[in-house]
């Protein structure tokens, strides 16, 4: 096997692990159904509950941690720990796989 | 329906008396219906803090309340939901509705105007402490209210999230505002908070019982009436759907103190109805 080769292989499996199928529909998953509902109530479905969960004791934590801090601001942690468990769940998917 | 409008001066009407102007006409606008009767007109009118009273008066006699929305400019909830009551009509009792308080707040999306906090110009046993505090205070004891609702907006959740006060009813200490109060929360919990926000689910707050300069607290000090503050949270929550949850604590309030809205319960909001 050249280099090249090993190379294209590694960069498939990096983009699989941080950006798979399996990533994206996870991180959809957690992400929009709350997005939506909270730009406007009348979209809120059960779908938002996994995101839910994640905001409120992501942001539970945070206001813990640093009190000073507007909420909103946790909008950003909370989609980076979405995209986190949405990298673990497809490293777990494969895994099972 | 048979429906009669006209423009007059308050000072006509004897408004003038009870809305305290600056020495400026407050304009009236009356309107009759098979509702009753529903009077507009303007508090502290030609100054900056110029803003609408509507008084409902439903044509069966009954307890009357007074609505507060707008005490903070970026409480966008509250005076949304102030506004709904504003508009409904009641079979009983005497509604004297203030939807934007604090106009001037509100124009800047602040929670303060020029003197600071208005929901700190309340203090027990003293006068209040703002031109336009003393005013509110004035409408209150002229209306002689059986009830007061100060609807407000707040950034968290309660006792989730740090400093955070909704969702929440703060009842006075006054009977049967604690009884009422978890009556509201629960119908709210209910109907409109859906299963899957449990921590949006609506909580007692503290006693209110004088002791801090706010609007409600003097109503329990010097009144010793039942009142309440209702706040609904802005976090994961857009500000018509917590209007919306907003006006069907007030509502539930307002009908067991006596004054039922005549045209049925708030909009459930989506995913409403499914606890």
């Amino acid at each position: 096997m050249s280099d090249a080769t090993a190379d294209r292989v590694d960069f498939r499996r990096l983009r699989t692990v941080f950006a798979g199928r399996v990533v994206v529909a996870v991180f959809a998953f957690l992400t929009i159904p709350l997005v939506v509902g909270s730009l406007d109530g009348r979209l809120l479905t059960p779908l938002a509950y996994p995101g839910y969960l994640v905001m409120m004791i992501g942001s539970s934590v945070g206001s813990y941690l640093f009190p000073n801090y507007a909420l909103w601001l946790f909008w950003a942690p909370f989609l980076l720990g979405c995209y986190a468990v949405a990298v673990v769940a497809g490293i777990g998917y494969r895994t099972v796989r | 329906m048979r429906r009669r409008t006209f423009l007059a001066n308050s000072a006509a009407l004897g408004g003038s008396t009870l809305l305290g102007t600056a020495g400026a006409t407050a304009t009236t606008a009356t309107t009759q219906a098979s509702g009753g009767t529903r009077t507009t007109e303007t508090l502290l009118a030609g100054t900056k803090y110029a803003t609408d009273v509507i008084t409902i008066d439903a044509p069966n006699d009954g307890p009357t309340a007074v609505v507060v929305g707008g005490m903070h400019g970026d409480e966008p909830s509250g005076y949304r939901a102030a506004s709904d009551v504003a508009s409904w009509e009641f079979d009983a009792g005497k509604l004297v509705v203030l939807p934007e308080a604090n106009r001037p707040a509100i124009e800047q999306e602040t929670r303060h105007n020029d003197d600071g906090d208005l929901n700190r110009k309340f203090p027990t046993g003293q006068a209040a402490e703002t031109k336009l505090a003393r005013a509110i205070w004035r409408l209150v004891e002229n209306a002689d209210p059986d009830v007061v609702l100060d609807l407000h907006s707040s950034k968290g959740v309660y006792r989730t999230h740090e400093s955070a006060v909704g969702q929440a009813v703060f009842p006075t200490v006054v009977d049967p505002a604690p009884t009422y109060a978890q009556v509201a929360i629960e119908t709210a919990n209910d109907t409109v908070v859906p299963w899957y926000m449990p921590y949006h689910r609506y909580e007692r707050g503290n006693f209110l019982d004088g002791s801090s300069p706010l609007l409600v607290h003097k109503v329990a000090g010097d009144l010793d009436r039942p009142g309440y503050i209702v706040e609904s949270t802005k976090f994961v929550l857009d500000p018509p759907t917590a209007a919306r949850w907003t006006s069907l604590v007030a509502e539930t309030l307002l009908a067991k103190h006596g004054i039922p809205r005549r045209d049925g319960r708030v909009e459930i909001t989506a995913g409403g109805g499914n606890r």
